[in-house]
């Protein structure tokens, strides 16, 4: 009997097949760290350069330029980029910012807009032949985003209803008896300050990161089973057939955690603007 | 498609709605951050530190869904009587 080597051994390449004897190198959480390009250090911080942050700075300018470009004509018999531009930009005013937010949610439309469609692009990427990253698998971006996100809330619930009321709303709910607020006040405020924010952040990493694992664990399947063997074809078929669903399930989870991103926004400026009963 | 400036009267009941979903998450992990915390810190005066985290555990969860039932409950008369108010117009 071989032996089988494992796949880090140092005789085994990087991407082995199933006949080189050596093991099934499943991906881990080392894929998401990738090599920097280059690292400036500007003012004793370090900015690194990477696949990573040039996605990021791509996919501004490629939701940047489709808007502007969709609204430069601006005609009243919209063309076919003008007219996927408005359909783009009903969608989240009649779907999210009006839906949750209300008549005062027309004005979050441009904030909520460039999110989704931020993060749906960003998402994209995990499955854009070449780019194959999805940038907010990086818990860098998300909780950037959120910090931006939580910001705005909190500005705008203590602008509107006054900083006390904006917390004692929060954390006294309606129809609760009086001596259970000791216990339950806490509770709210540590939701309200800290677990809200963090979900939000950590669902839609949390998601990007298993899906690009999923994917990188089959589509390193598919290759590593090519062999002239039963097992290997079958197996390598089946592999490349999962990882093809797998990844038009991904492109619909993508868009949905971009959607529910959003829409999680709306729901807490909506909060923030109208006190709850 | 609705008109610029309409008013939209189910807004706040969308906005409850899906706030709901989530929330409980939230105040899950609130809960079992806050008094699994705290069974922690007197397990770390009292000791039987086992005793004190499973205990705070479990009252944050318990905490966590009855204010989940209390939300829900209240949002649910609120719809109920809005719907009243409808049918009698």
């Amino acid at each position: 009997m071989s032996v089988v080597k494992l796949s880090g051994d140092s005789s085994c390449p990087v991407t082995p097949h199933l006949n080189s004897g050596c093991g099934f190198p499943a991906p881990n959480a080392e894929i998401f760290f990738l090599e920097p390009y280059a690292t400036l250090n500007i003012f004793g911080m370090d900015f690194v350069i990477g696949k990573t942050s040039i996605l990021a700075a791509l996919v501004s300018i490629i939701v940047a330029t489709f808007f502007l470009a969709a609204a430069r004509p601006r005609k009243m018999i919209p063309g076919k980029l003008q007219s996927l531009g408005e359909q783009a930009y009903l969608f989240v005013r009649d779907q999210i910012a009006r839906e949750v937010i209300g008549k005062d949610g027309d004005r979050f439309v441009p904030f909520l807009g460039s999110l989704f469609f931020f993060v749906w692009i960003s998402n994209l990427m995990g499955v854009i032949p070449g780019a194959q990253f999805p940038i907010m698998s990086s818990l860098a971006f998300p909780v950037a985003l959120t910090l931006m996100v939580y910001l705005t809330y909190m500005y705008i619930g203590m602008k509107t209803q006054g900083p006390i009321k904006f917390f004692t709303s929060a954390m006294f709910p309606p129809g609760v008896p009086k001596a259970m607020y000791v216990l339950l006040a806490p509770l709210e405020l540590l939701q309200l300050v800290v677990t809200r924010p963090v979900t939000q952040a950590i669902r839609l990493f949390a998601n990007m990161f298993a899906g690009h694992l999923l994917l990188t664990t089959f589509t390193l399947a598919a290759y590593y089973l090519i062999s002239p063997s039963v097992i290997g074809v079958l197996g390598s078929v089946t592999s490349f057939g999962v990882t093809v669903v797998l990844t038009g399930f991904e492109m619909f989870i993508q868009g949905l955690q971009a959607f529910i991103f959003t829409l999680l926004t709306a729901v807490y400026i909506g909060g923030s603007l109208h006190a709850e009963h | 498609m609705k008109a610029d400036g309409a008013e939209f009267p189910n807004s706040n009941d969308n906005r409850e709605t899906s706030d709901m979903a989530w929330r409980s998450v939230g105040n899950l992990t609130a809960g079992l951050l806050l008094y699994g915390g705290l069974g922690w810190l007197l397990g770390q005066k009292f000791g039987h530190q086992n005793v004190f985290i499973a205990a705070g555990s479990i009252l944050g969860i318990v905490l966590a869904l009855y204010l989940t039932y209390a939300r829900v409950s209240a949002m649910d008369r609120n719809t109920t009587t809005s719907d009243r108010r409808k049918d009698q117009q």
